[in-house]
């Protein structure tokens, strides 16, 4: 039996099991729970993705074999002609076939949750893999995750939407698609899992992140039974041997900050420029994107494509330094280029080349520095790879987890954290505004900032709290003794406290009852059984104005000590509070946007 | 069946379509690279053997790519790399396949001869030990003894000479009784080592064996002329001047033998007569060429060498040195004195003089 029918045979089982298992839940309820169906949903769209990511990355490498040939260093003519003419080809595809294909798959997957109710039409995600085939096999400067992220979540919508799932289901439908997508591109299932956490629904919550995890978990498996369980690229053994390496990391972190805002501002200085160049010029220039790469790549033909064979070479020390810092900068140039023109193709791949040169580039010039020093040029190539993820891709946590699974060691988590935190803290210092967000700008859609609003501060109830001064009152007081103080104090409405619980009466109330000749009783006896509502002092402000309703002022106490009033808010307060920040914002927001 | 299974059921079936056509395109894709990968190893090959290592190394890299974990691939990378002198290039990629498979003995000798070659002896044996005890399919026993030749002489040339005889002992006792080359060999690593009473005994074993054995008659003599037998020396290396006819090397060797069996009064089985004439005949010797040698230099130690001379040459004639023997022993002292002294201010002697500062040489060694 050839392996095409053994693989046949065992599709045709997993079919009839599926059919099956879906019989047997049919069977044991009335209907299946959209959480459970959510969750099957999940798989399939990982199993469904996997595939489609194998295709995929299977049909570029065959690309880039027919159309610039087999060997690594593609001769005259086909090092020009092949971006050019896929350049002309995908941008043909992409205006007058596939025109919903366009743009980066991350904020078409994140638009699609925000604006668009979780829809990705199927002709984008066709489009994305044929235009994507064509650049990326071509020689132009991009990779293949971000779309393999479009992909799955463009799969996932479609499935979503046959399955007429509802409305926020839909919404998150996409995320899961995306998870899976990019897991298997990187063949990293917790990098798929975080990354789509981080960086598209930017919150955690148990239902979204089981099904994000299972459609990644799925994804990956398929990837591996198909093209194995190694890595995009070797990685070089790490073994931390002496802390004072610590700094030689932290000089690679200095340098990939740097590294990663070059590449930045060369994209959002590049993108607008070409932009504004008349419209009938977008059809040629990919094409004229690619002449130029192909130009460079006569002489270094390593930046041509994802270029991970070269990432490989690099992280085992093939490359001395100047071919290191060269590679860096025209891969950088080069990527540039490719993006600003509307090639098809992520950013991923060429962040990950940048890194490897750089990191590499400063181990080599470490262990001229110090040639004691035990790690290998490669293992910062590693740790190189990660810094700039963090400072470009601005996901810090997503980029520490990427080195630890592709690396397998959970030793590098120490030079990995280091750098990473300095690039990304460079990165944002410099370049405010993530790319991703600048990127979804330039294509014209408002994304939500996930950095912005993870960085965001609260607003708690402490914020509008005030001191219950005059409105606190004991159980046994009289009626009479109440009122007569709040007509004093000139307060409306009087707290009162039963140990944890608390209860209240306004001063029209109150003076109902001393006409009514129940002055004499205690406030305990007359208290209405509805309780207030309590607060916490750090209970985000919301909370408040949700539990406030009619209520003229709520308690807010210690959280040790129920029956300890530590503040009250009203919904005044409450107005006052959010206005008090929203001015802070303004103020904090026009002295950030000179560099926006 | 409710809508809902419906759509699983046809996303199931999908699934199963595309797992199907994903294995056929993986399939061919995976057959395609391997072909890709055969062939560019195959012109990797080919410059190799062609003696160009820049051009096997881009197609072994070539080839790589599509046949990634082929550990043959990388090996040969390496050796181009080697050939093309990227040592560091080439550890790199010898120390991947090290972790992969620490048994490799290959592997291990490359990376052995690389550390060899960058002058760290220390890592380079630990390599060729672990070469020592990885498995050989071919002939493991002959390519254990060889790599413990090759460590030997490696130590030799590190300057770890003993380390080196420990290892020649340990090879020496594996050692097939009956093959002279081999038993030359491990001769010449211990007359190298400077263990000349095992380089003799190896060299005679071979010459047991092949009486007419060059390097074996040469290495005896060599070794016999270092430790100032100069009859043995003189024997041997006549023979291996009649084996060698064209060896200048081991002609003057015989030459300067020759002139030291003649010149040193201190050989058994000499008559009195003979010694003293030839105790005699090495004072007037030395007493020229230090003459000789003070019309090149005025160093004070030449002066006052001469001086000594001069008071001693009444007693050092043939006759008054016969008559007191006990004289001869200062007599030669005062003149190997004169010729070290000749050849650190006026440079190497040559014929009789050199006869006579080798002989001082073997003198001291003996006392």
């Amino acid at each position: 039996m050839s392996t095409v029918e053994a693989a046949r045979a065992r599709a045709e089982r997993l079919v009839v099991a599926a059919a099956a298992a879906v019989e047997r839940l049919r069977l044991a309820g009335p209907h299946i729970g959209e959480d459970q169906l959510f969750l099957l949903l999940a798989v399939v769209i990982g199993v469904l993705a996997g595939l489609l990511v194998v295709c995929f990355r299977v049909a570029i490498e065959a690309s880039r074999v027919a159309l610039l040939g087999s060997s690594l260093a593609p001769g005259l003519p086909r090092v020009i002609l092949a971006p050019v003419l896929t350049g002309l080809a995908a941008a043909a595809l992409l205006r007058w076939v596939f025109p919903l294909a366009r743009g980066s798959g991350i904020n078409q997957t994140k638009a699609a949750l925000y604006i668009y109710d979780g829809r990705i039409p199927p002709q984008a995600v066709v489009g994305k893999f044929l235009s994507c085939v064509l650049s990326i096999g071509g020689g132009h400067s991009l990779g293949p995750e971000d779309p393999s992220l479009q992909i799955g979540a463009g799969l996932a919508s479609s499935a979503g939407r046959a399955l007429r799932l509802s409305r926020d289901r839909l919404r998150l439908v996409a995320p899961v698609g995306a998870a899976a997508g990019i897991a298997a591109a990187f063949n990293t299932p917790i990098t798929g899992v975080l990354f789509v956490i981080e960086e598209v629904i930017g919150r955690w919550s148990a239902g979204i992140l089981g099904s994000v995890i299972l459609s990644a978990v799925s994804a990956v498996i398929v990837e591996r039974w198909f093209l194995g369980a190694e890595p995009l690229f070797r990685v070089p053994e790490y073994e931390l041997r002496h802390p004072a390496e610590l700094l030689a990391y932290a000089a690679l972190g200095i340098a990939g900050g740097v590294a990663s805002i070059l590449f930045v501002k060369w994209i959002t200085f590049l993108r607008p420029k070409v932009q504004k160049l008349p419209p009938r010029s977008r059809l040629f220039q990919p094409a004229l994107a690619g002449l130029l790469i192909g130009v460079v790549g006569l002489g270094f033909p390593q930046i041509m494509g994802a270029g991970y064979e070269h990432v490989d070479l690099a992280l085992h020390e093939q490359y001395g330094l100047s071919l290191l810092l060269a590679l860096a900068v025209l891969k950088i140039l080069a990527t540039g280029l490719s993006h600003a023109s509307g090639t098809p193709g992520g950013l991923f791949a060429p962040t990950l080349f940048i890194g490897a040169m750089v990191g590499t580039a400063v181990g080599d010039a470490a262990h001229a520095l110090l040639p004691d020093l035990p790690a290998a040029e490669g293992a910062y190539g590693l740790v190189g790879m990660g810094a700039l993820f963090a400072g470009i891709l601005r996901a810090p946590m997503t980029s520490f987890f990427m080195m630890l699974e592709v690396s397998g060691n959970y030793s590098i988590i120490l030079p990995v954290m280091i750098s990473n935190t300095i690039a990304y803290l460079i990165s944002r210092s410099f370049q405010p505004v993530p790319l991703l967000d600048v990127v979804a700008r330039q294509e014209g859609l408002h994304l939500p900032s996930l950095e912005e609003e993870r960085e965001r501060d609260a607003v708690c109830v402490e914020d509008a709290m005030r001191p219950p001064r005059g409105t606190l009152f004991e159980a046994q007081m009289s009626v009479g003794a109440a009122f007569a103080e709040l007509r004093s104090s000139g307060q409306s409405f009087a707290l009162v406290g039963r140990g944890a619980d608390w209860g209240g009466l306004g001063r029209d109330h109150l003076q109902a009852l001393v006409e009514a000749g129940r002055g004499d009783e205690p406030l305990a006896d007359v208290l209405p059984e509805a309780l207030l509502p309590t607060l916490h002092a750090d209970q985000p402000l919301d909370e408040a104005l949700r539990r406030i309703h009619g209520w003229p002022l709520l308690p807010v106490v210690h959280r040790a000590d129920l029956g300890r009033l530590i503040g009250v808010v009203s919904l005044a307060d409450i107005v006052e509070a959010y206005r008090r920040e929203q001015v802070h914002a303004s103020v904090g927001g026009r002295a950030a946007s000179p560099t926006r | 069946m409710s809508r809902e299974g419906l759509v699983l059921a046809a996303l199931g079936l999908a699934a199963g379509v595309l797992f199907i056509v994903t294995s056929a395109v993986v399939e061919r894709h995976h057959a395609s690279w391997e072909a890709m990968g055969k062939e560019w190893f195959a012109r990797g090959e080919a410059a190799l053997a062609a003696g160009r290592p820049e051009e096997a190394r881009e197609a072994l890299r070539t080839a790589l790519v599509y046949e990634r974990d082929n550990a043959r691939y990388y090996f040969r990378l390496a050796q181009a790399l080697v050939a093309e002198g990227r040592t560091v290039e080439a550890r790199s990629y010898l120390r991947g396949l090290e972790e992969r498979e620490p048994g490799n003995g290959p592997v291990q000798l490359e990376l052995a001869r690389l550390c060899a070659r960058a002058g760290d002896t220390a890592a380079a044996a630990g390599h060729y030990r672990a070469a020592i005890q990885a498995l050989w399919e071919d002939e493991p026993d002959e390519r254990r003894l060889q790599l413990r030749l090759e460590l030997a002489r490696m130590l030799v040339e590190q300057g770890a000479p003993v380390e080196a005889q420990s290892e020649l002992i340990a090879a020496a006792a594996r050692l097939p009784a009956e093959d002279a080359a081999l038993q030359a060999r491990v001769g010449e690593l211990f007359r190298r080592a400077g263990d000349s009473s095992r380089a003799l005994d190896h060299f005679r074993a071979a010459l047991r064996t092949r009486p007419d054995l060059a390097p074996a008659l040469l290495g005896a003599g060599r070794t016999a002329y270092a430790r100032g037998e100069w009859r043995r020396a003189v024997t041997y290396l006549r023979r291996a001047v009649r084996a060698l006819p064209g060896d200048s090397f081991a002609a003057e060797m015989l030459e300067t033998a020759e002139a030291a069996l003649a010149a040193d009064p201190f050989l058994d089985r000499l008559t009195p007569a003979e010694r003293s004439r030839r105790a005699a005949r090495a004072f007037q010797q030395s007493r020229a060429r230090l003459e000789a040698c003070r019309a090149e230099s005025t160093a004070p130690d030449l002066e006052t060498l001469a001086g000594r001379l001069e008071s001693r040459a009444p007693d050092a004639t043939a006759r008054a040195l016969q008559r007191n023997p006990d004289r001869l022993e200062p007599t030669m002292e005062l003149v190997f004195a004169a010729q070290r002294a000749a050849a650190a201010r006026c440079g190497a002697p040559e014929g009789a003089d050199r006869a006579l500062l080798l002989l001082a040489d073997s003198h001291e060694a003996e006392s």
